[in-house]
């Protein structure tokens, strides 16, 4: 198989779970892997299935159908991110897909149930952009930290399983990631400031009842950050890392090129230099309960790597392993999504 | 591989509908790639179903409510998908049966909005159903649900759901030849005394607006709501989902197992009763005395029930009627879902307004 063809391979091997997780259907994504049929039509294939669901939205908005074409925005959004996802060969459609799917949550946002409401947290002299959604009258709010190659855009289905336990979710690009790349690549020593800036744009309505939640990468950021926001309640490691470097030479392809995109660098071993500076080792660990849930199949992030993240955040920390879980676990999403909700409502005293 | 043309029959029509109504996609592959022969489905299903049940549990015992129901509902689709089909093998079907039913009932008291399972007196027995009011609303209208030949009311929550979120009740109720009721009543084609049941009772209850009643119906239940809404002058509007106008007409290309199905829950003793029994299911009568406003869907790719059999009714029906043709729809279209759930749910949200 061609280069090409055994990209395309690799990431339907280890995304297709998450491509569904996030709400776009099996049968679905299976039509539109086979009408790519090669890596190079994969980010225009999904860009036109996303203009396909943001023209059944303007259909249903046509007719006051607001909540059927809050959907369809929604759908539209996905299949624009998951056509610039790990797609770095041609960075002009990666970029054209990406502005795409902020421009499709936009209209998506205040049509959701419960809306999402746009908010822009004041940082370095710009603004971190999320959204904020709230459940119920004096919600606890779960800040939701997205990983190397997701974006604020993909957590629709997830927040749901917070919104329903009375829970709020602030979904925010921190810098490095989607419309917060314009703070530069993904790099640790921002995360400390990045958290701090979010937690004091919520701090006045949420005060302390205050907890985050990272996907995959986004597990190691927030625990980079942590340590800058004493009031932080409980957080979650949904399959992070503790020593990026320990690891990378074993990383997928696919993944590699995911970095040299994400963490900059002139070259590869350029990358490679900035990956080790992706560790816990100097840290100081946040003093919150820590929940740490990890795949033991995960072949991107391995699990004995993740097991260190327990030795380092101490005895207020747990680990829960599923032994048949992939990366980020998402072909068990009714496993650790409900958990991670319940856990946390708990935490933060949520009543639902 | 499965080997077994029952097998791949029952994957290559119902994987979609598997998928759309609830299965996660990844057991879906698991578990169908474990079967060879068709005897081995209803085992391999109830055993992933046991999965979800026991998390359930785990979930009750910590406490956590929202997510044991959510487990216990997934758990009462997986059974319910075991005993789909399975009428050759009635005690195992009745045994996984009697687990979906026990989950989902499970289930109802710790779901948002929460379900109650109701009894509705029909012929000196009753007919159980699922009843869900959207929070907030006092008196709301109700969608009536019409089940098909295999679905029952513990595989609807998905469908439930559009609804709900628009402000409608829904009451999923296992008919004649459905579900709990198939043991007691054998499918009948003149489906409208069922449903004047179910009004019956609906207008005995003080919590629901009777006088803003739908009905929808799935597959089957396609023909069901229809025929029933020719006759029952209550039903302000109706949904059908790719019922057939006449199932006599589309009795020769159906699947070997979809044929069975009928020949055990239309109590027939052998094929010739079955395909005698199915040609008393049509609408040659009733398609022109349907007056309410229709609201019609099905799939051109369907291969079970030709798409000309919505087109007729379309054409026959009195009452203002929509045909959403999906053209790269298969059989209820459930290979996109998303083009005619929400869409249909608007629709009755806006007949059954004020």
């Amino acid at each position: 198989m061609s280069e090409a063809g055994g990209r395309l391979r690799q990431v339907v091997e280890h995304w297709m779970p998450r491509i569904q997780t996030a709400g776009i259907t099996a049968l679905d994504a299976e039509r539109l892997i086979a009408e790519a049929g090669d890596w190079p039509s994969w980010c225009a294939t999904w860009v036109k299935e996303g203009e396909r669901h943001l023209a059944l939205g303007a259909e249903a908005a046509g007719q006051g159908r607001m909540v059927t074409a809050g959907e369809a925005y929604q759908r539209a959004a996905l299949a624009f991110h998951f056509g610039q996802f790990m797609f770095f060969d041609d960075l002009a459609q990666k970029e054209h897909a990406a502005a795409r799917r902020v421009e499709a949550y936009r209209r998506a946002a205040p049509n959701l149930v419960p809306p999402a409401e746009a908010v822009a947290i004041p940082f370095r002299g710009g603004a971190l952009q999320g959204y904020l959604r709230r459940s119920a009258a004096k919600a606890p709010l779960v800040a939701i930290v997205p990983g190397s190659d997701s974006t604020k855009e993909e957590f629709g289905t997830l927040e749901e399983h917070f919104l329903k336990r009375g829970l709020a979710t602030l979904s925010v690009d921190g810098p490095g990631q989607g419309e917060g790349r314009s703070f530069g690549p993904l790099d640790p020593r921002d995360w400390p400031e990045a958290l701090s800036a979010i937690a004091a744009a919520v701090r006045p309505e949420f005060g302390a009842r205050f907890g985050v939640m990272g996907m995959a990468f986004g597990g190691h950021l927030l625990l980079q950050g942590a340590q800058a926001v004493p009031e932080l309640a409980a957080a979650v490691c949904m399959n992070g890392f503790y020593d990026l470097g320990s690891f990378w030479d074993a990383l997928p392809e696919v993944y590699r090129a995911n970095m040299r995109y994400t963490l900059g660098g002139a070259s590869l071993e350029e990358t490679r230099e900035r990956a080790r500076r992706f560790s816990l080792a100097e840290v100081t660990p946040p003093r919150c309960p820590v929940l740490v849930v990890h795949g033991g199949r995960d072949r991107i992030f391995p699990p004995a790597d993740a097991r260190r993240i327990v030795d380092f955040a101490g005895d207020r920390a747990e680990m829960i392993e599923y032994a048949d879980g992939n990366h980020v676990c998402n072909n068990l999403a009714y496993r650790y999504r409900p958990l991670i909700a319940d856990w946390l409502a708990e935490r933060l005293g949520a009543r639902h | 591989m499965p080997g077994d043309p029952r097998v791949e029959a029952a994957i290559s029509h119902w994987a979609p509908r598997f998928i759309a109504n609830g299965v996660a996609y990844s057991d879906f592959v698991e578990v169908t790639a474990g079967i060879e022969r068709w005897e081995q489905w209803c085992a391999a299903w109830s055993a992933r179903a046991l999965v979800h049940e026991r998390l359930g549990e785990e979930a009750l015992g910590a406490g956590h409510g929202l997510s044991a129901g959510e487990h216990l509902t997934r758990a009462g689709v997986y059974y319910h998908f075991a005993k789909f089909l399975f009428v050759d093998h009635p005690q195992e079907m009745r045994a996984a049966h009697a687990k979906a039913v026990e989950c989902r009932t499970r289930a109802l008291a710790l779901i948002d909005p929460p379900g109650e399972r109701v009894a509705i007196p029909y012929e000196g027995k009753s007919l159980a159903g699922i009843l869900r009011k959207p929070r907030g609303i006092l008196r709301p209208p109700c969608v009536v649900m019409a089940m098909g030949l295999d679905s029952a009311k513990e595989e609807m929550d998905a469908y439930e759901q559009v609804f709900l979120a628009r402000g409608l009740a829904t009451l999923a109720f296992d008919g004649p030849g459905q579900g709990e009721a198939e043991y007691d009543f054998p499918i009948r084609g003149d489906y409208e005394v069922a449903v004047r049941a179910v009004v019956d009772w609906l207008e005995r209850r003080g919590d629901l607006d009777a006088a803003r009643l739908g009905l929808w119906g799935v597959s089957l239940g396609g023909y069901y709501a229809p025929r029933a809404a020719a006759y029952e002058p209550r039903i302000r509007a109706c949904i059908a989902l790719s019922g057939p106008y006449d199932w006599g007409d589309a009795w020769e290309r159906l699947p070997g197992l979809t044929r069975a199905a009928f020949r055990a829950r239309s109590h027939s003793r052998g094929d010739e009763e079955a395909r005698a029994k199915a040609a008393t299911l049509t609408l040659r009568d009733a398609a022109h005395r349907i007056a309410c406003p229709l609201f019609i869907v099905a799939g051109r790719l369907d291969r079970l029930v030709p798409a000309a059999h919505a087109e007729r009714l379309a054409a026959e029906a009195k009452g203002p009627t929509t045909l959403l043709m999906i053209e790269d729809g298969g059989h209820v279209a459930n290979n996109r879902a998303y083009r005619y759930r929400s869409q249909s749910a608007d629709w009755m949200a806006e007949r059954l307004a004020g």
